[in-house]
């Protein structure tokens, strides 16, 4: 799988979403930076790198290297690895957090390191 | 370079790992008999989006999820309504909301290309109950009440491959998890996987559509105008009608298809207790949805 550059942002998610609190987040960032009901995203594993903060839950874009997540919201999120909600897909349920896209099965040897490109809300 | 022996040792050791390596490269089971099942085919329903691979047999279907959710929001009302809240996601109707559609391959139904390009249909009712709760979860009471109602519900598990939730169904699954995964795998290691994708993209060409499938990630979308809702719509139509006629979605997961037909051959007696956990999760669903979480 390619290597991404996790120093900068690739790209972001964008499409029908409202995003909170975007910045780059220092080395001490953690889960707890992630505000109540709100679908948060690091570009590292550990809840560090940068934060991206999506209130609503409807997303696709570019492939923002996105390494941990955690789901704050009451029901579950649904990603994708290809853009506009195609390719392999994968839903994290209602309070569910991973420090480690990278444990997460994709297909085969790869896995959700690196691999999300569009999000929404899961049923 | 003078050549090496046929056996010496590097060689001898490279043949006792070849296999190791290439089964954890590949992350297929050995011994599998994939040609015995060839004449497995994959159950697709166009209109829908959903595509029909045996290990359905043991795990839920998009449609049951949604069910499956649909289920545990009406529990999720009744918990909140015990703090006088209302939890809006489980007091609408979700008998005629089907699952998410299957686009592991890219869009590919006729009609939702035309009627609603590559954004996922969504049911009006259901969209402004996600919206209300969101607005509601702003309100800290609200939210507190909502996060320890997720934790306190005897939820329906989601006994699915790709849901991420439960520690316990995720070890339930994995025997399926586990097929389906190298069922996926498997599809991409055939040559007809390349064959379908070569004829989709030339006939997306041919149609005046651009494919960026230069890189390494898997691209099932025609390169898009950022916001001009009308071309894109445009788009996906060509799009869908390209995939339609080179068969995509039917030759790709055929493949699936029939690796699933074989593992599940293999692994009967463990995919067993899956099943019966399924059976179990529906009529849950079944009793949830008739009593109205009461």
């Amino acid at each position: 799988m390619r290597k991404r550059n996790k120093a900068g942002l690739v790209g972001l998610l964008v499409a029908g979403a409202s995003i909170l609190g975007i910045g780059a987040v220092p080395a001490n960032a953690a889960l707890s930076d992630c505000g109540s009901s709100r679908f948060c995203v690091w570009t590292n594993t550990e809840y560090t790198g940068t934060l991206w903060q999506y209130n609503t839950t409807t997303a696709s874009g570019q492939n923002m290297g996105i390494s941990s997540l955690a789901n704050k919201k009451s029901y579950s999120i649904r990603v994708w690895d290809a853009e506009n909600f195609s390719g392999n897909s994968k839903a994290f349920g209602a309070s569910y957090a991973t420090n480690n896209l990278g444990i997460h099965n994709r297909y085969g040897p790869l896995t959700w390191n690196d691999a999300i490109r569009s999000f929404q809300q899961g049923a | 370079m003078r050549a090496r022996r046929a056996d010496s040792r590097p060689s001898r050791v490279l043949a006792i790992l070849l296999p190791v390596v290439i089964l954890t490269v590949t992350g297929c089971s050995p011994n599998l008999d994939v040609d015995s099942y060839s004449s497995v085919r994959a159950v697709l329903s166009e209109q829908s989006e959903a595509i029909g691979l045996p290990l359905d047999d043991y795990l839920m279907t998009s449609s049951d999820e949604s069910a499956a959710q649909a289920a545990n929001f009406i529990l999720m009302n009744a918990c909140m309504e015990e703090s006088g809240l209302e939890y809006e996601l489980g007091k609408i109707d979700w008998s005629d909301v089907g699952g998410l559609p299957d686009r592991r391959y890219g869009l590919w139904s006729a009609d939702n290309a035309a009627r609603y390009g590559y954004n996922i249909p969504t049911d009006a009712a259901v969209a402004d109950a996600y919206a209300t709760v969101d607005e509601k979860s702003e309100d800290e009471t609200y939210y507190n009440s909502s996060m320890n109602c997720v934790q306190s519900i005897d939820a329906v598990p989601i006994i699915r491959a790709d849901y991420e939730g439960d520690a316990n169904v995720t070890n339930l699954t994995e025997v399926a998890t586990r097929g389906v995964s190298e069922a996926q795998q498997y599809a991409r290691e055939q040559s007809e996987w390349d064959a379908a994708i070569d004829e989709w993209h030339q006939c997306a060409t041919d149609a005046g559509l651009t494919v960026d499938a230069s890189g390494d990630e898997e691209v099932w979308t025609p390169r898009l105008p950022a916001t001009d809702e009308e071309s894109r719509v445009k788009i996906a139509v060509v799009d869908v009608a390209c995939k339609s006629q080179v068969q995509l979605i039917q030759r790709l997961s055929d493949l699936e298809a029939r690796y699933q037909a074989a593992y599940i051959a293999e692994n009967e007696a463990r995919l067993k207790t899956l099943a019966d956990a399924k059976a179990a999760a529906l009529e849950r669903i079944r009793s949830i949805v008739a009593q109205g979480g009461s």
